[in-house]
């Protein structure tokens, strides 16, 4: 939004992450190539802005180091690529790995790290089916969280394609689901076009239809 | 089109709506061709804290001679802004105009009226945004979409009204290109940013882009803000202006004078030079060679290296950069202090930075030196404007003007004379401009200029038929010049020959005839 610190920042400030103490999980398959010496640490003790300082050539070796690490250590390279906020095709790589982990430190982190590493429409498309389909309504809920605040990196003309997603959960038949959508919705938009996820049906559905307006009117823009 | 004056000169003349001043449904209204534009709470704000830059400049204008020119940096981790309050408006209608100018169409630029919660897209927060994106698409946020206007055009003036109902929470837009016939933008009943009825404003806000990635050099001028409609045009004084000619050159001109420059060194006790360095000729050719080029090795006699650092003060202070002059300066005094052309060039800067005081006690530094000079008589003088002073500026300026010192040149006159008629001296004026004309037979340009000003001067003391005479007689001696033809047309007007005064303006302005 229109706001004078810098969005990563704001982002980062308002997500605070508590790393859980977890079961260590089996050591990921070690890869052949040695990543930068000393990055490793740094990644896997959170130190963003040592990483910042060395610039977005690291990206590579973070990846690799995220497939070096464990469950718990990943949650933490994955908060990194959040805090760094650069696109990367590596970094989304790994990171759509555990995109459907049971893992909950380790899942809502990289759900949260997955739009600020990449533009990818296959990116929106995995949340929104998080969303709307996922068994834990957690994991739910946080992939709605990161696709309201997380896209950084979309395009005004690419996210047609996440409204289309939001506004088409809108009718999903899981309430929490259509009140995450809209929430999502209000958090981009600033608006709700009346809608709400537990009103009756034709009442949901009007409100639907002006949403659908509404998307037609945006996508006429592009 | 014959006689056609130079697209330079009609910039200079591009008129200044005369209702600028704040009237009672004004809001917010500036042409950036004030003498005073104070930031503060109930104006604006400037906001540079990385690359980017917020000034005042003359490179374009819709109006006047000034218009504000905004540099954003990418990579910077901030845009710079111009951020201008008003009186919150809750209720009832907001109308708003601005023209803008963007020199490169594919940088990001965004333009904002706001509310208390500023700019978020929330109720009372943005009710009107305005972007130019990286497509080059000019676009207006409405109902939370980004609606496309029109493909933007980089060097080209666009002017936009805003009419805005708070109620309703919906405004009116209109867009001119001057380089189109039809407006590129007329809608209705627009929803606000993010269709919020009963969004109140208060705040208008021009930055580069969010993003960090703009390098964007835009240009805006002619902001007004206010209840109604009319706010936004001022009336028409004479047929195609809103400011006679004779106002809209003099306010022009007397920026000219009143901008400090350097005076160029005349003697070798200017540079504090001792007689065994005016003896030595290498180090003359060394100090000859710095003053031309600003540049001196770092090993070159401490008079060489002052006098490029001086010479750099002068660019900076004709660039218009106050600060960096004064640096310059400081530098050449602190290597040839009993250089008084340096003291004196220093207190230049530091009027044309609006730091008097420190600027009274550069002056006082070259008093000692320079006292019975014209220079400092200049100098003197100019603070004593910048100041508003005018009493001041005259005693100062009187003998300086009166004698014909060749070290300052012409400026202790062309100071005198604006300090006389800026003090609404009109007689005095028209007396002394009429005695520079008589001893410069055989010099046609200025004897021209100097009839021009007896005319200006005997135009606002209402001596019309004088005035008119004296534009004559400058346009005899220098018919190129514009600017007496068209204060000609003023006459004309006033008079009530409307022909005449048509003929006149049309002989610089054109006309547009049927096919």
């Amino acid at each position: 939004m229109y706001t004078r610190l810098v969005a990563g920042n704001v982002a980062v400030a308002r997500r605070l992450l508590s790393l859980a103490l977890l079961a260590v999980s089996p050591a990921a398959t070690l890869c052949a190539v040695a990543p930068t010496p000393g990055l490793a640490e740094l990644a896997r003790t959170g130190n963003t802005e040592a990483i910042r300082a060395m610039g977005p050539t690291v990206l590579p070796d973070l990846a690799t180091i995220y497939t070096q690490s464990d469950e718990a250590q990943r949650a933490t390279i994955a908060n990194v690529f959040y805090a760094l906020g650069w696109k990367s095709e590596d970094a989304k790589r790994v990171l759509l790995r555990d995109v459907h982990t049971e893992n909950p430190t380790l899942r809502v982190q990289v759900q949260w790290a997955l739009g600020r590493v990449s533009d990818d429409p296959l990116v929106v498309d995995i949340l929104l089916a998080n969303m709307q389909d996922d068994k834990n309504p957690l994991f739910r809920d946080k992939a709605a969280c990161a696709l309201a605040e997380d896209q950084i990196h979309l395009t005004p003309h690419q996210k047609i394609r996440l409204y289309e997603g939001l506004i088409g959960a809108l009718d999903d038949e899981k309430p929490d689901v259509r009140r995450i959508a809209l929430q999502a919705l209000q958090i981009l938009t600033r608006q709700t076009k009346g809608y709400s996820a537990g009103a009756p049906p034709e009442q949901r559905r009007r409100a639907i239809e002006a949403w659908q307006r509404w998307l037609d009117e945006y996508r006429a823009q592009y | 089109m014959a006689g056609r004056v130079s697209r330079a000169v009609l910039i200079l003349l591009a008129l200044a709506t005369a209702a600028r001043g704040q009237t009672a449904e004004t809001l917010a209204g500036y042409s950036f061709d004030e003498d005073e534009l104070s930031s503060g709470p109930d104006t604006f704000a400037i906001f540079e804290h990385a690359r980017g830059r917020v000034r005042l400049s003359t490179d374009f204008h819709t109006s006047g001679y000034r218009s504000v020119k905004l540099t954003d940096a990418a990579g910077d981790h901030d845009f710079p802004e111009l951020q201008g309050y008003f009186p919150t408006q809750r209720q009832g209608r907001l109308y708003a105009h601005f023209a803008f100018l963007t020199t490169d169409a594919h940088q990001e630029l965004n333009i904002a009226l706001a509310g208390p919660r500023r700019f978020t897209l929330e109720k009372d927060g943005i009710a009107f945004w305005l972007l130019v994106d990286r497509e080059g698409v000019l676009r207006h946020m409405s109902d939370s979409i980004p609606k496309r206007l029109a493909n933007v055009q980089p060097f080209v003036w666009y002017t936009v009204d805003v009419d805005y109902d708070i109620d309703a929470g919906q405004y009116a837009l209109r867009i001119w290109s001057e380089a189109a016939k039809e407006a590129v933008a007329d809608l209705r009943a627009q929803p606000n940013a993010a269709s919020h009825a009963g969004s109140s404003v208060d705040t208008f806000s021009f930055i580069g882009d969010l993003e960090d990635a703009s390098n964007v050099t835009y240009y805006v001028d002619d902001i007004v803000i206010g209840t109604r409609e009319a706010v936004r045009l001022g009336p028409f004084v004479a047929p195609g202006r809103r400011r006679l000619f004779v106002d809209s050159y003099l306010a022009y001109r007397r920026m000219e004078s009143q901008r400090p420059t350097c005076f160029t060194p005349v003697a070798p006790a200017d540079l504090g030079l001792t007689p065994t360095e005016i003896a030595d000729a290498p180090l003359l050719a060394a100090l000859q060679r710095a003053l031309r080029s600003e540049q001196a090795a770092d090993d070159a006699a401490a008079a060489v290296r002052a006098a490029a650092s001086y010479r750099a003060g002068c660019a900076a202070l004709d660039a218009g950069e106050a600060t960096r002059a004064a640096v310059g300066f400081e530098r050449a005094e602190a290597l040839a202090p009993a250089a008084p052309l340096y003291h004196l060039s220093r207190a230049l800067a530091l009027i044309a930075g609006r730091r008097f005081d420190e600027a009274a006690q550069a002056l006082s530094a070259a008093y000692p030196d320079l006292y019975a000079d014209s220079r400092y008589a200049v100098t003197a003088g100019l603070l004593a404007m910048a100041r508003g002073d005018l009493a001041g500026a005259e005693g100062a300026l009187r003998e300086a003007a009166n004698t014909n010192a060749p070290a300052a040149g012409s400026r202790p006159r062309d100071a005198y004379y604006f300090a006389l008629l800026v003090g609404e001296r009109y007689d005095e004026a028209r007396e002394y401009a009429r005695r520079q004309v008589e001893p410069l037979a055989g010099r046609e340009r200025e004897a021209a200029q100097w009839l021009e000003r007896m005319a200006d001067a005997a135009f606002y003391a209402g001596a019309r038929d004088e005035a008119r005479d004296a534009y004559r007689r400058a346009v005899e001696l220098a018919p190129e010049e514009a600017s007496a033809i068209l204060k000609l047309s003023d006459l004309a007007f006033l008079d009530g020959d409307l022909p005449t005064e048509r003929a006149l303006r049309e002989r610089y302005y054109g006309a547009l005839r049927p096919e």
